[in-house]
């Protein structure tokens, strides 16, 4: 399958992720991943067998128990506008 | 002739868990705090931070799923469903989409149909955005992210209004007696989306579906089916089309709205979590779960009715919340009486919920304390009212010391074998020996007279066959 | 390119420090007076409180004077990659996007170290967010490398690599998610250990690559790695992917020389073509050490190694869009002004916030999982990881370690690589694969170019081999002295 990146594939990127590029770092963008993922084609390659996950392992559980939450004024100290203990963003929809 | 339709409507059920801790982090899982004051850097998304789940949400999950005749999933996984909203402080939702933990299931209905459950999958809930008129901005609070909830989605079965709700309580009232919900709808412990279409009788071809989002009640999901089904069939009728969207219910106007489309279609990218090595679940863990499950309510009601032989009607309201058979069994437990036990949680322990505007879901009251006012009553330590002043004031406060209570507030009657009784009825007695005489020359009736003479002296802190008897006594010397 | 050696490393300076010999004052004090030095030239640090650090360097003294040492390291002062959470301090990640901020909480490593009272004295640079493999894309300027100012460092751990290096302090901690601690170490001349993946809890540590991240030691030699890693390894209760070693006996212990019949397995497709002859011959030379000192070599093959790089980049890139989605501006980080609304909050700030690489990575990743993709990206690498993983499950039938180049070239030239990525990522060939597969591996120096640049061999090891790794690195370094050589930084 011959991956090809558009100028709008790359603006639906964006987005998705929340970034605006320049148009003008658009297009090298685009160059730039059209190349990366033309060289991800060599996955293209890989055998019809083997490469199945094997059992897997029994992840680490926590007991049901309350542990002290954070003091708030510490936990939020990065935050750059907070009112009365909230983070304050601009208004949403809804 | 205008054509005949059908609704078609599949559900989308948020339960809350009720666990003591949240999924991924020992923060507390209570409703309401101060905003931000149930967060830790797991919970809030903190760089470095990392998820552990709780080995109660698995158990739970677990649970519900036997409880509604699921398959449990052994190989668990969880994923990352990737979205930005100020509510979600990750910008993704820990959920599962590849390998939810129950599968299948359902509920039959009264009506003999079947609903199939698609599956069961555990998630954590994002935040609380509240609107800052003050600042026109977005306060974001997440106390709520990370409280474990069940998502359950249903297969597209039900066909009317009065289904929809009746498959709900009936799901309610499962998890609720499973142990793993409270049920307090209030709180938004249990939230249904719902997805409606409408088609021609008979048709093979599901209609375009609509998706429908906050109704907080029963009731407002039942309207929100009738309207929306009505809403369908009169677009369809003008020969208009149903146009795939999410509509917003508002209670207030009894109608929905189109929802404005988020930035775009989404695509959430999802994918297993990295953090969060899969949970298998394995045949003797299972098996612990399966004999840890509590008594459904299909099976309370059958052991009620052999067990207590109360009317079906009492069952049936005695069954309708976990809390309240509870209480009911750990009152009889104490010793009470099934019957007696009974009608003051039907009567007078319902009216004080009623009272104070709480579902039986919310009750602290403790059986033992349930059981010593019972008792002070049987023991005729207390008279009705009394009994109920006191079981008003240990509704309030549960820690209540009952024995101190009667005393400052002066409701123990005063018993039959009382010397101060026996004084006043002598003193009553030597006071009316007209009556004496005429008593002793038979007439009866004077005795009532006597009786209630000595009541008004004691102020109704006495109950009156007490009394009669003493009187009765009296004056057999 | 004028050379000496080493002082002494991190267990020889916590010897010192025990026997009283030095205090950890003069201990700290002589680092800090190398970095003053070396500092303008190298640009390896990123922060340094000497208040903080000498605050630490004080309490282990008292611990030191009542006999009271809480490990072998006591009052040794290490740099730390600036992607480790330590709190009340700045983590910054080598990026405007986290230029102020302060963790309210310790890194379990981080708390670990503290714990056997390691000196956490300075902040080593870093690429931004751990992307890259040059340590040139810091919001803090780029690292030069010290055995040629013109040249990078490697990277991620660039920083790291080149403070111990410079003998500014004798390890640091980096983190490793393609090779980030192993190529840098070869790039600079010192000893680097990836451990197998989970040995060291991942909490507090920024997320790059979830899967895929392992904090690790850069150190002098295997022993001072060893040391590190025992500190800090085991499981915790608040990473589920932590697991502690099947063998109890500490990795330092396990470092006793002995590689006799020790099978090393060298995999032809890691001296194929591409990798630059001064190099093959000096990894080869260990190869014959390590035969001197009564190991076996023999052949193996990675058949899939060719899928290395892109399964790489699709699954690190995938998690990479996912972990850094937090960065929105809102909660901590850069917040850009002026945003009317919540999705220009989150674009602006991002777009500002972010570097170039980390962009381009988080574009990468968001393609590779988007709707329409996911199968033939994100699905395919996922088997090309198992695949990989089952390649050196079968390699390890035959030995019991590998050795394998780290880099196929030495530290290339500042600027190299920024201007083509697909080359950058392509001198990740021979680490990134250890990392799919979750195994432990050293990097140790094993000779110099003809222009004096350092060159680095890998030891590759089976999942939780751990000790072996060590075993065999510390065997080589018992009888060589690569490892001790460090270079005279030109200052300015």
């Amino acid at each position: 399958m011959k991956i090809t990146v558009t100028n709008e594939t790359v603006a639906y990127l964006e987005q998705l992720a929340r970034l605006r590029l320049p148009e003008r770092e658009r297009e090298t963008m685009q160059a730039e991943l059209q190349g990366i993922l033309d060289y991800m084609a060599v996955l293209e390659e890989l055998p019809e067998q083997g490469g199945e996950p094997h059992t897997p392992k029994h992840g680490a559980l926590r007991a049901d128990e309350v542990k002290p939450s954070f003091e708030r004024q510490e936990l939020m100290q990065n935050g750059k506008r907070i009112k009365d203990g909230a983070y304050l963003v601009p208004q949403t929809v809804e | 002739m205008t054509k005949q339709y059908e609704a078609v409507i599949g559900l989308e059920v948020h339960a809350e868990m009720n666990t003591a801790s949240k999924i991924f982090c020992g923060c507390s899982t209570a409703f309401g705090g101060a905003p931000n004051t149930h967060c830790c850097p797991v919970c809030m998304g903190l760089p470095g931070a990392l998820p552990v789940l709780n080995r109660a949400v698995v158990e739970k999950a677990m649970l519900a799923g036997l409880a509604l005749g699921c398959d449990i999933t052994r190989v668990n996984v969880f994923d990352r469903k990737n979205y930005f909203y100020p509510d979600l402080p990750k910008a993704y939702q820990i959920s599962q989409l590849y390998l939810p933990i129950c599968t299948g299931g359902g509920i039959t209905l009264k009506n003999g149909r079947t609903v199939t459950l698609r599956e069961i999958h555990m998630e954590e809930d994002a935040g609380k955005l509240i609107h800052d008129p003050w600042t026109e901005s977005t306060l974001c609070d997440y106390n709520r992210c990370g409280v474990p909830l069940m998502e359950i989605v249903t297969q597209p079965d039900l066909r009317s209004a009065d289904e929809v709700v009746e498959f709900l309580q009936t799901l309610k009232l499962r998890l609720e007696f499973a142990g793993v919900t409270d049920g307090k709808m209030q709180e938004g412990s249990l939230r249904a989306d719902l997805n409606v279409s409408v088609r021609e009788a008979g048709a093979a071809e599901y209609g375009t579906r609509t998706e429908m989002k906050n109704m907080n009640s029963f009731k407002a999901i039942h309207k929100a089916v009738l309207t929306e089904t009505q809403r369908q069939i009169a677009l369809m009728e003008k020969g208009g089309k149903v146009v795939q969207e999410t509509r917003r219910w508002d209670d207030n106007k009894d109608a929905s709205f189109p929802m404005r489309s988020k930035e775009n279609a989404q695509d959430y990218r999802y994918f297993p979590d990295p953090d969060l090595p899969p949970v298998v679940i394995d045949d003797k863990w299972l098996q612990q779960i399966t004999a840890a499950m509590p008594e459904l309510p299909e099976q309370k009601r059958a052991r009620y009715q052999s067990e207590y032989a109360l009317p079906e009607r009492d069952i049936l309201i005695l069954c309708q919340s976990a809390r309240l058979a509870k209480l009911f069994e750990d009152t009889v437990e104490c010793g009470v009486p099934t019957r007696e036990a009974a009608n003051w949680i039907l009567s007078d322990v319902l009216r004080l919920c009623r009272e104070h505007g709480m579902e039986p879901a919310d009750l602290t009251l403790p059986a033992p304390a349930l059981a010593s006012v019972i008792t002070y009553l049987m023991e005729e330590t207390l008279d009705r009212a009394g009994a109920r002043e006191l079981l008003a004031a240990v509704f309030d406060d549960p820690t209540l010391d009952r024995q101190s209570y009667i005393q400052s507030h002066d409701l123990a009657l005063t018993k039959g074998d009382d010397q101060s009784l026996l004084a006043v009825v002598d003193a009553v007695l030597a006071e009316n020996t007209d009556a004496v005489q005429r008593f002793k020359d038979g007439n009866e009736k004077v005795l009532g007279f006597l009786v209630g003479q000595c009541c008004r002296r004691v102020q109704g802190h006495a109950d009156a066959k007490a009394i009669g008897l003493l009187v009765k006594a009296a004056l057999a010397k | 390119m004028k050379t000496k050696k080493a002082a002494y490393t991190a267990l020889q300076l916590g010897a010192m420090l025990q026997k009283k010999e030095i205090t950890a004052r003069e201990a700290l004090q002589a680092s800090l007076a190398r970095a003053q030095e070396t500092e303008p030239s190298l640009h390896a640090l990123t922060e340094l409180d000497e208040a903080f650090a000498f605050a630490q360097a004080d309490k282990a003294q008292e611990r030191l004077l009542r006999g009271e040492a809480l490990s072998p390291l006591d009052g040794v002062a290490v740099g730390v990659k600036d992607l480790l959470c330590i709190k009340g301090r700045r983590t910054c990640c080598g990026s405007k996007m986290l230029l102020d901020y302060v963790s309210p909480y310790d890194a379990t490593a981080a708390a670990r170290l503290k714990a056997g009272g390691v000196v956490l004295a300075a902040r080593c640079n870093m690429d931004e967010f751990a992307m890259g493999s040059t340590t040139e894309t810091s919001i803090f300027g780029a690292t030069r490398n010290p055995w040629a100012l013109d040249r990078v460092p490697g990277g991620s751990s660039g920083g790291s690599a080149a403070c111990v290096a410079a003998a500014q302090f004798t390890a640091a901690i980096g983190s490793d998610t393609g090779g980030s601690i192993r190529q840098p170490a070869a790039y600079c001349g010192v000893t680097g250990f990836k451990p197998s993946y989970g040995v060291i809890s991942r909490y507090g540590l920024v997320a790059y690559a979830s899967s895929l991240d392992q904090l690790s030691p850069i150190a002098v030699d295997a022993r001072d790695c060893a040391a590190l890693t025992d500190l800090m390894r085991g499981v915790d209760g608040m990473d589920a992917t932590a697991c502690s070693l099947p063998d109890t006996t500490s990795l330092l212990a396990q470092c006793d020389g002995n590689v006799k019949g020790l099978r090393v397995g060298l995999p032809k497709e890691c001296f194929a073509d591409g990798l630059d002859p001064e190099i093959r011959a000096a990894v080869l030379a260990l190869g014959d050490t390590l035969k001197s000192l009564g190991a076996k070599l023999v052949p193996v093959e990675l058949p899939a190694l060719k899928y290395a790089i892109p399964a790489y980049y699709v699954l690190a890139c995938a998690e990479a869009s996912s972990n850094l989605s937090r960065y929105d501006g809102v909660k901590y980080g850069y917040c850009a002004e002026g945003a009317e609304d919540v999705l220009s909050l989150h674009s602006l700030s991002r777009t500002k916030g972010f570097g170039r690489e980390v962009q381009r990575r988080i574009l990468l990743g968001t393609f590779v999982l988007s709707s329409g993709y996911y199968d033939a990206f994100y699905g395919k690498a996922v088997r090309a990881q198992w695949l990989i993983r089952e390649g050196f499950a079968q390699a390890f039938t035959q030995a019991d370690v590998l050795l394998t180049p780290v880099a196929p070239t030495p530290a290339p030239k500042l600027g190299e690589s920024l201007s083509d990525p697909m080359k950058m990522y392509l001198s990740d060939i021979y680490t990134v694969s250890v990392n799919l597969a979750g195994l432990p591996a050293a990097a140790l120096p094993c000779g110099f170019t003809k222009d004096g640049l350092p060159i680095g061999a890998q030891l590759i090891g089976p999942r939780l081999g751990d000790g072996t790794v060590l075993r065999a690195a510390d065997a080589c370094q018992r009888v060589t002295d690569f490892h001790l050589a460090r270079p005279e930084v030109e200052t300015a």
